[in-house]
């Protein structure tokens, strides 16, 4: 697959509206009720290797609505060859679930054959970004798809850096011809633990390439934020998501919430609350007030991705 | 520094089981980057609130939370018995001497009831804690596997089709049903081999482990006894997509492993009432148990034996 300079907004992938990741705990409400939700994003690594009630569930769930499947293992950045098993997997699981499109993130999950199931970043400069065009390229030849990549929240810099994310993103699209998928909250979670400015950041970003939106909540440490996903979205993500929205016109969105899952409707309301803010003024901004009303539980703040669905037994 | 070495170095120094300051400090990193952490700031900058060192300890804290999470929603029981703390220093040690190499935490803890096995303390008499502790973390990976695995219910997915009913068909073996079962000549039945359904799986415990753990999951973290020591011959499997576990006599288990290496029916038999001449069922207690594991789908191809 060569580059392409086409300004085809979001590659010519459809806009899907406001989705749900999808989780293990929401399977029977969802199947019970079928809520009227646009799509639904999968873990690709929860199906790619289910023969079991994870994998049955996801076929009804994609006989109904459009799946999107995002990945955590991919390690597009990561030095250690290519997983040509996992790639193998990670199409079939695509052609049977007619995945609208195949994301993962801009970062590497280990080296030297251990996988630590983070989303470590990577330092920006010629080097990094010479080895995840050849990469990215070798899976999109494979997976004969463009490829949607994530920013990713991260807590480190590197003095290797010689350019900024944003710019970093840019180039990747344009030699590869790949997708972004624009987290929002990640953009607020780096910015702050770098020194950013959230805003330069969404504004330097090719915007005909962003094909998807994620929303999550975080954790605020007072000294860094870390990318929890275990509460409402905050006003300030909100506003964010705001000029993305402006600027790209608009791409399917979705909420992520992976630790203190709250029932499906209030999932489904929250991402549901992207359409008040999409064409909010500061005049007619709906008031979010619910940011504050779950208390994080007592526990350490870790990262995601933490992805494991627990055995149904009798 | 290659991407490789800061890559190589990142990971040595959060994965450290000491911390930031040891990892820096420690051979592996120094092999990639021989930096001290008084120069840290050479690989990995400052923010305007955190040092290097407390940026780093961000991802090096989630390492271990993170598996350790998932090792403890894999191994509800284990964790429950063992208690919160003792639980993640035993797993603490497990994720050091078994890393995850693979891309899904599916396999996170494969290894986890052998590594209790190697690891149980042998001043300790058995059958006692330690025995319990890995009956209960091989019947939960059991659990697991059986859950997520191949089994026999119908999925969309050619793949599934071929690795289970297309081998069947290719080793000569016809679908077992009652109906069929009951067509059967009794002058065959003797000479019949058994396909198991590819979720079956037969565990030998020294604790009634399986009880403990419904027990566990149907009080909602209340407090439940562990069960006694007491020898439990578990036949584990899924049907309608969720894990069922049934506790088999002596004879019947002895049954079940002898069909399982493929004996005929009648030879399995034979073997089981040479192994359990102490626990031998009446023929209709046989014919009425065997015509149960048929409508469980335990077995689920016959052949006649050459």
């Amino acid at each position: 697959m060569t580059a392409t300079n086409s300004l085809t907004p979001r590659l010519g992938y459809p806009h899907l509206g406001f989705g749900v990741g999808l989780r293990a705990t929401h399977y029977p409400y969802i199947l019970e009720h079928e809520p009227a939700v646009d799509w639904f994003e999968i873990i690709s690594e929860n199906y790619m290797d289910s023969q079991g009630r994870p994998r049955y569930v996801l076929e009804q769930i994609a006989e109904r609505y459009p799946v999107v499947m995002h990945g955590v293992s991919l390690s597009i950045g990561s030095t250690d060859p290519l997983n040509l098993e996992y790639l193998a997997r990670l199409k079939r699981l695509a052609a049977w679930t007619q995945a609208v499109w195949i994301s993962d993130h801009i970062c590497w999950t280990g080296v030297n054959g251990v996988n630590g199931h983070d989303l470590l970043p990577l330092p920006y400069n010629d080097e990094s970004l010479n080895h995840v065009i050849a990469r990215v390229r070798q899976v999109q030849d494979y997976l004969e798809r463009p490829l949607v990549l994530e920013n990713p929240s991260s807590y480190v810099t590197f003095r290797e850096s010689t350019m900024t994310e944003w710019d970093f993103a840019t180039s990747l699209c344009e030699a590869t011809g790949c997708g972004l998928l624009l987290d929002v909250n990640n953009v607020f979670v780096s910015c702050f633990n770098h020194d950013l400015d959230p805003l330069e950041f969404i504004r330097s970003l090719p915007h005909d390439r962003i094909v998807q939106f994620h929303l999550a909540g975080h954790t605020h440490c007072g000294t860094h934020i870390i990318d929890t996903h275990d509460n409402f979205v905050i006003d300030q993500v909100w506003e964010l998501f705001r000029l993305a929205h402006e600027l790209t016109g608009g791409v399917s969105t979705l909420l992520e919430w992976d630790a203190n899952i709250p029932d499906f409707k209030t999932v489904h309301a929250e991402v549901l609350k992207a359409r008040d803010f999409m064409h909010a003024t500061p005049m007619n901004r709906p008031q979010v007030t619910e940011s504050l009303k779950i208390e994080p539980q007592r526990r350490r703040a870790v990262p995601q991705p933490a992805s494991f669905i627990t055995a149904e037994a009798e | 520094m290659t991407l490789h070495s800061l890559q190589s170095w990142m990971q040595a120094v959060v994965t450290h089981p000491s911390g930031i300051v040891a990892g820096i400090n420690s051979d592996a990193a120094q092999a990639w980057a021989g930096v001290s952490v008084e120069n840290i700031e050479s690989i990995i900058g400052r923010s305007q609130s955190l040092g290097s060192v407390e940026r780093l300890a961000v991802y090096g804290n989630a390492y271990f939370a993170r598996l350790l999470e998932c090792l403890g929603e894999e191994f509800p029981a284990v964790k429950q018995l063992l208690g919160e703390d003792a639980f993640n220093t035993i797993g603490f040690q497990y994720l050091q001497a078994c890393p995850s190499r693979s891309y899904t935490l599916n396999e996170l803890g494969r290894s986890f009831p052998n590594f209790l096995r190697e690891t149980r303390p042998q001043d300790v008499p058995a059958p006692s804690w330690p025995d319990l502790l890995i009956n209960l973390a091989t019947v939960e990976r059991t659990y697991s596997e059986v859950f997520d695995g191949t089994g026999i219910e119908p999925l969309d997915d050619a793949d599934a089709d071929s690795s289970t009913w297309a081998k069947l068909l290719a080793a000569g073996f016809r679908a077992l049903t009652p109906d069929e079962l009951a067509a059967i000549g009794p002058e065959d039945m003797g000479a019949i081999q058994l396909q198991a359904a590819p979720c079956l799986r037969l565990l030998t415990l020294d604790f009634p482990a399986h009880e403990f753990i419904s027990a566990l999951r149907r009080s909602e973290n209340a407090e439940v006894t562990p069960p006694p020591a007491q020898p439990t011959l578990l036949v584990v499997t899924r049907r309608d997509f969720v894990v069922r576990r049934s506790v088999v006599s002596k004879f019947e288990f002895a049954v079940l492993q002898a069909l399982l290496a493929g004996e005929s029916l009648s030879a399995a038999l034979q073997t089981a009432a040479d192994f359990a001449s102490d626990d031998l069922p009446s023929s209709t207690n046989i014919a009425a148990g065997f015509e149960g594991w048929v409508k469980a789908r335990w077995f689920i191809g016959f052949k006649l034996a050459n």
